[in-house]
């Protein structure tokens, strides 16, 4: 019975590898308590403490998370609506032709993931920066981006939009082109055939993309304060307040804190939500 | 079966915290300090000195050696606060000294080591500001410390006296203010943005600006002395330290002559007074001009 419990009777494989956990089980199970306990205790502590503090509700409604919150909220819806309007073609094209230079930049797409943002931030300030290498021509056109919200939505499309690219490659690879040939041959015009066939069939991967890329957006941090600095209702975005908060009002940290988590699991449950209404075969 | 399936999960789960509890002994064995490593908590603004210093007590001290965390003085004092162990925290302003002190992690009592004062610089190539007054111009970009950090409590004191003084208009200050761009989390952080010629201007200590003046990236506009009340650094040990001994010692090398020799060389000077203020209180030293000394 307790190993029901926790084994359930399904199999993740539709039980085509019966014999495949056997001894193996138990380990399987204390490894997920063990996985379980280190995730979900230092979110509990977090919920917890915030219950009691003092401050924590006043702060939650106080002006630098109110602001940090706006902030926070509009750069990134900002930032997403980027990335789909110049990644979606550019993920269409990798996932559809295949030249060199495309396998190159194929390759290095997904540079952003790995490097350090704060590394992210720095070259930013090289190259956009008042003195970095388009800044003279920037300043001539009247425009300075480091410290504004522009630089912000900057930070934020550079980290985050390899997330969304890479899942919608992929998504778009898994649709048959041969789909698409017909469906161009029946007279179908190339736009509605994206419309109608690519864009339903790739959608799941699209969302799933979106949403990591969306999450990316609201924590990005090393590369914000580096670029854009650090100044309430300007720059200063959830993650930037709450650091600032935590030199000097634990409650207004933890009030953001937990806004964030909110956020995060909010968006979880709308992505599980909305693929299944979609279904796996969309 | 079941209870067997109960037995080999707990003995896993068992088996598996014991290696995570033994990697953990084994790490805080390295951690915990041998009989003679120092760790200082020391504002940003006392790097470069600092690391002089304790190259000197290392020599003097063969089998002593000091390992630092720099930042901004309220980033340490948080950091103190949620349990960081040190052996040593040296702030740039009372306020920070003053909360570790309530928090009752105080070793012994406080005492002052060094001074600085505020300046403004502006990047060498650019002559968007010339003069203190230039600061309100609008348009122009200034970095300055968040108000938490002792430089930005400092900077926000040093505008509100101009303000308050005859030779700038009333509104001195929220004008400068409101040219503000950016509030970095420590002193460095704002020096780095003036040095890059990111922003027009910056409100540093006077010991970063001589470092910034060596290599030639800075323009340096002093503020005049009745604006600018001096900073002072206070020092002290840590309850909780290991070396409660070696601390007191480094401290009392920090005070003497080698120790203010180096300090001097990086532009600090002699505290008026060592004493500690000792109250807990609310900023005096960082809203309020210092006393006529």
């Amino acid at each position: 019975m307790i190993a029901r419990f926790f084994l359930g009777n399904g199999r993740a494989d539709g039980g085509r590898h019966q014999a495949s956990l056997g001894a193996l089980a138990p380990a399987g199970v204390a490894a997920t308590v063990i996985y379980v306990l280190f995730i979900g205790l230092p979110i509990v502590a977090l919920l917890a403490r915030a219950g009691q503090q003092e401050g924590f509700l006043t702060g939650l409604t106080g002006e630098l998370v109110l602001q940090a919150l706006r902030l926070t909220v509009i750069t990134s819806v900002v930032s997403m609506m980027v990335v789909v309007v110049v990644g979606t073609p550019f993920a269409l094209l990798l996932a559809r032709r295949r030249s060199t230079v495309l396998r190159v930049i194929d390759t290095f797409v997904e540079l952003p993931i790995v490097l350090p943002p704060v590394v992210a931030g720095v070259a930013m300030l090289m190259a956009f920066g008042r003195n970095g290498l388009l800044g003279p021509a920037l300043g001539a056109l009247g425009v300075t981006l480091p410290f504004t919200t522009a630089a912000v939505i900057f930070a934020q499309v550079f980290v985050a939009a390899p997330f969304y690219i890479r899942a919608a490659r992929i998504g778009f690879a898994g649709v048959d082109p041969t789909y698409e040939e017909v469906s161009q041959t029946l007279g179908v015009s190339p736009w509605a055939t994206f419309w109608r066939l690519t864009l339903p069939v790739a959608w799941p991967s699209l969302l799933t993309g979106l949403t990591l890329a969306w999450a990316r957006a609201v924590s990005e941090f090393g590369a914000t304060i580096m670029f854009a600095g650090n100044l309430t209702g300007r720059t200063q975005t959830m993650p930037l307040a709450i650091m600032t908060a935590m030199e000097s009002s634990l409650g207004s940290a933890l009030a953001l804190a937990v806004l964030l988590l909110a956020m995060s699991a909010l968006a979880l449950a709308a992505l599980s939500v909305l693929l299944r209404r979609t279904g796996p075969t969309a | 079966m079941n209870s067997r399936f109960l037995a080999l999960s707990l003995t896993a789960a068992a088996l598996a915290m014991a290696i995570a509890a033994g990697g953990c002994a084994a790490a805080a064995s390295q951690e915990a300090a041998p009989a003679d490593t120092l760790t200082v908590f020391a504002a940003a603004s006392l790097a470069e000195p600092f690391r002089a210093v304790a190259d000197a007590y290392e020599s003097a001290n063969p089998g002593v050696e000091v390992t630092f965390n720099f930042a901004g003085s309220q980033a340490l004092r948080t950091q103190l606060e949620h349990g960081a162990r040190a052996d040593v925290f040296a702030s740039a302003d009372w306020e920070q000294m003053a909360a570790i002190r309530k928090a009752n992690l105080l070793g012994n009592t406080p005492e002052y080591f060094a001074t600085n004062r505020m300046t403004v610089v502006a990047p060498a190539g650019s002559n968007a500001v010339q003069s203190l007054d230039d600061l309100a111009r609008p348009g122009v970009s200034i970095a300055i410390a968040s108000a938490e950090v002792p430089a930005g409590g400092y900077a926000r004191a040093t505008l509100n006296l101009m303000a308050e003084s005859e030779d700038f208009p009333d509104n001195f200050a929220e004008r400068v203010l409101a040219n503000v761009v950016t509030h970095e989390t420590n002193v460095r952080a704002v020096a780095q943005k003036v040095a890059l010629g990111e922003v027009d201007a910056g409100m540093v200590y006077e010991t970063d600006a001589k470092t910034g003046q060596l290599d030639g990236s800075f323009r340096v506009i002093e503020i005049p002395l009745q604006f600018n009340p001096a900073a002072e650094y206070p020092i002290a040990t840590l309850g909780e330290s290991v070396n409660p001994q070696v601390a007191l010692d480094f401290i009392g090398f920090v005070q003497g002559d080698d120790g203010q020799a180096i300090l001097r060389d990086y532009g600090f000077a002699p505290p008026a007074n060592v004493a500690c203020p000792c109250h807990d209180g609310m900023p005096t030293g960082n809203l309020a001009p210092s006393p006529p000394q």
